[in-house]
């Protein structure tokens, strides 16, 4: 028998759980976020229906209205109002919340309006009777004519009667809730007139926003309907004011609220969070708990790592049958992925606490908080999305930059969220942090190389902040745009949502960035064991000549080792790069592993263990970190990463734009490629510089 | 040539074209970041 399948287009406004209801109904893992413009992109998954029917999902981004002011909503608005494009819906499922029943049904009736099949999901039905909410649903159904999903997304109740309503969406009536023409009767009289075939509120929509669909363009309508920008606003809020009427009067009788039941230690949690000093303070001590767990609990699982791979690498080195295949692996495979899994527990607590605080309804009492930063700085305040989002990655954060209207505040947000440090930063962080700062505990309970690490995180945000006020001035921006953002409520994490979160999170590191750097440390290693001309081959006749039996055995595979590289290929890039980077206090393998981590800034650590195990014995056991801190400088005899050169490198991290892929973006969301070429020059040319600085002041 | 360097090159081959390809013959992308491999990192 074949298989039906239904087009379903999920929609709803921000922080309804319109994505776990996605996740009931897909089981796709997915992130579950609170704080608006999460879905930037539409997201599909499928579910299986009642009687040999399936479902695909296509999860739009959240919207408040038809009334779209942003390019997320234009995603929204431009699919249901195009009953021509692949994915127009057989159904809408709308999802809404019942606390805020009333705000997220003005979207439903416009949907209504379009005559698509609507279903209404109310969400977060756990709550009703904590809140003392009661619904008398037959009556909502009828008076909203539709058919009314009661669902609690975080317990997964109600969400088989949602899949059943779905699977009879034919049964569904398609009539509007209110009528477009009563807006203005004259207008819309006219405007029926001269396109009878085409549903009323669907033209009044394409009037009103700047879209088009199907075979009806624009123009077409303009040209005999086209009213002033104050005429026509003053009409939408006609509509709207209609809208609320209906659904005031809806909500009068089928819904009743017992104030008594409702306790209110929302209001007073957020008193408190979102006080203009208590608030900072709280978020400041949050931020300093995460980043001393960071450290503090990930440093045991990490030096397993570590040894397990040293372990592996001279175990390879030593049982297989000795040729080219075991050098690569044992000197260039293990080395580079384990500079990638090493950093798993890292990413994993940091993605853990992230998680967390958007579970449970703090993050965007953060981003109310920042808000009142942001603006002083000429930044809006949707700049604070994508640069609290850029702490996990700049690539979505940039993208999440769309939800800003105004065209310069947008473009100062996509130039200044790659100073947010994000997580492939860490790992650099990490190490460097590992080797210069002591592990010592200060005023008794704060871990120094937590409180650096939480340092360097501040300092990325002012940096942002700092290139923020420049480009404002620069650029000149005269038009605001004004953060409009609801609070969710405070909720209790649920373990599997932080935990789906945290596995996607890391795998999303471990194969993204783990796949880059198996590369790299392939073509490392080729190029850090073969060389130009015969003194690769004649290398161990070479030394042993010119030491001859002075150095001991392990010091003479050593010295080997290092002329080796030295004249290696990758050795004469790196000296060619050197005079450069010198007076950072950076020698040319610090020089080649900033190169390779131009892709990716995470490659830097993978790229000088690969470094440093070719240029050493080969039954030499020391971990990454170890042969980082006996790494010396031949000429001076002094360790290379010592403190002032750990902080220029710390330092040049935090500023330099070392990664292709977010200026690939920016130069997608800017079209242009003037911007990623500021960007990237800018950026370097400060990293550069503050590097230089730090290093010769700290020398 | 011996069969551990046949491997070898062709490894270092497959890594060379995997990174040309990955940030020089881009395809577009569906879904969200951090997904599944975005190109993030």
């Amino acid at each position: 028998m074949a298989t039906r399948t239904i087009k379903i287009s999920l929609i709803g406004n921000p922080n309804t759980g319109k994505t776990s209801v996605f996740n009931q109904l897909t089981g796709l893992n997915q992130q579950v976020g609170n704080y608006p413009g999460i879905t930037v992109e539409r997201k599909q998954g499928s579910v299986r229906l009642p009687g040999n029917t399936k479902g695909v999902i296509l999860d739009l981004p959240g919207t408040y209205s038809l009334n779209a002011s942003s390019m997320d909503e234009n995603v929204v608005i431009e699919l249901l109002l195009n009953r021509n494009d692949k994915d127009f819906p057989d159904v809408a499922v709308v999802v809404t919340d019942v606390e805020n029943l009333k705000r997220n049904l003005l979207l439903f009736t416009q949907i209504k309006d379009l005559e698509i099949p609507a279903i209404l999901v109310i969400n977060m039905a756990d709550r009703m009777e904590r809140k003392g909410i009661s619904l008398n649903i037959p009556l909502l159904e009828e008076r909203l004519k539709t058919k009314i999903a009661l669902v609690s997304s975080r317990k997964g109740t109600g969400i088989t009667k949602l899949k059943e309503l779905i699977t009879e969406y034919a049964s569904l009536s398609t009539e509007p809730c209110l009528n477009a023409s009563s807006i203005d009767p004259e207008y819309f009289g006219r405007l029926r007139n001269a396109f009878p075939n085409q549903l009323l509120y669907k033209l009044w929509l394409v009037i009103t926003q700047d879209v088009n669909f199907g075979q009806l363009e624009r123009n077409e309508i303009e040209d005999s309907f086209t009213k002033s920008k104050s005429e026509l606003k003053r009409l939408q809020q006609k509509e709207t004011i209609k809208r609320y009427q209906f659904i005031n009067d809806t909500l009068k009788q089928g819904m009743t609220v017992d104030t008594a039941k409702a306790k209110d230690l929302r209001a007073k949690l957020d008193r408190i969070l979102t006080h203009k000093i208590f608030g900072y303070l709280i978020f400041f001590a949050i931020l300093l708990v995460i980043f001393q767990s960071i450290f503090a609990w990930s440093s045991v699982p990490m030096d397993l790592i570590d040894e397990g791979f040293t372990w592996l690498s001279s175990y390879t080195s030593n049982n297989l049958p000795p040729g080219k295949l075991t050098e690569l692996i044992a000197e260039g495979i293990i080395p580079g992925i384990g500079g990638v899994v090493i950093f798993i527990p890292q990413i994993a607590f940091l993605f853990f606490f992230i998680s967390i605080l958007e579970e449970s309804g703090y993050m965007s009492r953060v981003v109310f908080l920042m808000d009142r930063i942001m603006k002083r700085f000429g930044l809006s305040g949707k700049s604070v999305v994508p640069l609290i989002s850029g702490t996990a990655c700049a690539i979505p954060a940039i993208m999440a930059a769309r939800n800003i209207e105004n065209w310069r505040e947008r473009l100062i947000t996509i130039l200044v969220t790659p100073f947010t440090t994000c997580s492939a930063r860490l790992p650099v962080y990490a190490i460097l942090i590992s080797l210069i700062i002591p592990q010592r505990t200060v005023w008794g309970i704060f871990n120094l190389q937590g409180l650096t690490l939480m340092l360097l995180y501040l300092l990325g945000f002012l940096g942002a902040i700092g290139a923020a006020i420049i480009l404002n001035k620069i650029l000149k921006t005269k038009f605001k745009s004004f953060f409009v953002a609801e609070m969710p409520n405070y909720k209790m994490p649920l373990a599997k949502n932080v935990g789906i979160t945290v596995v996607e999170k890391t795998k999303a590191f471990v194969y993204g960035a783990g796949k880059i750097i198996l590369a790299i440390s392939i073509i490392i290693w080729f190029l850090g064991s073969h060389g130009p001309g015969d003194k690769m081959e004649r290398a161990e006749q070479i030394i042993t000549e010119q030491y001859g039996n002075s150095l001991g055995e392990d010091k003479l595979k050593d010295a080997i080792a290092s002329y080796k590289l030295e004249n290696s290929y990758i050795g004469h890039i790196g000296k060619s790069i050197e005079p450069a980077i010198r007076p950072l206090g950076y020698d040319w393998k610090i020089g080649i592993a900033i190169v390779t981590s131009f892709a990716a800034r995470e490659v830097f650590v993978g790229t000088l263990a690969t470094i440093y195990t070719i240029g050493s014995g080969a039954d030499d056991e020391a971990t990454i970190k170890e042969r980082m801190k006996q790494e010396t400088n031949p000429e001076t005899g002094q360790k290379v990463f010592n403190f002032a050169t750990g902080i220029s490198l710390l330092l040049f991290y935090a500023f330099a734009m070392q990664c292709m892929s977010t200026l690939a973006v920016t130069k997608k969301e800017t079209n242009s490629w003037k911007w990623p070429a500021i960007q990237l020059f800018s950026m370097s040319i400060f990293a550069y510089l503050v590097s230089l600085i730090a290093y010769q002041l700290l020398k | 040539m011996t069969l551990q360097e046949i491997i070898t090159y062709a490894l270092v081959a497959v890594a060379v074209a995997y990174l040309i390809k990955k940030y020089f013959f881009k395809k577009k992308k569906k879904g969200n970041c951090a997904d599944d491999d975005c190109g993030c990192h």
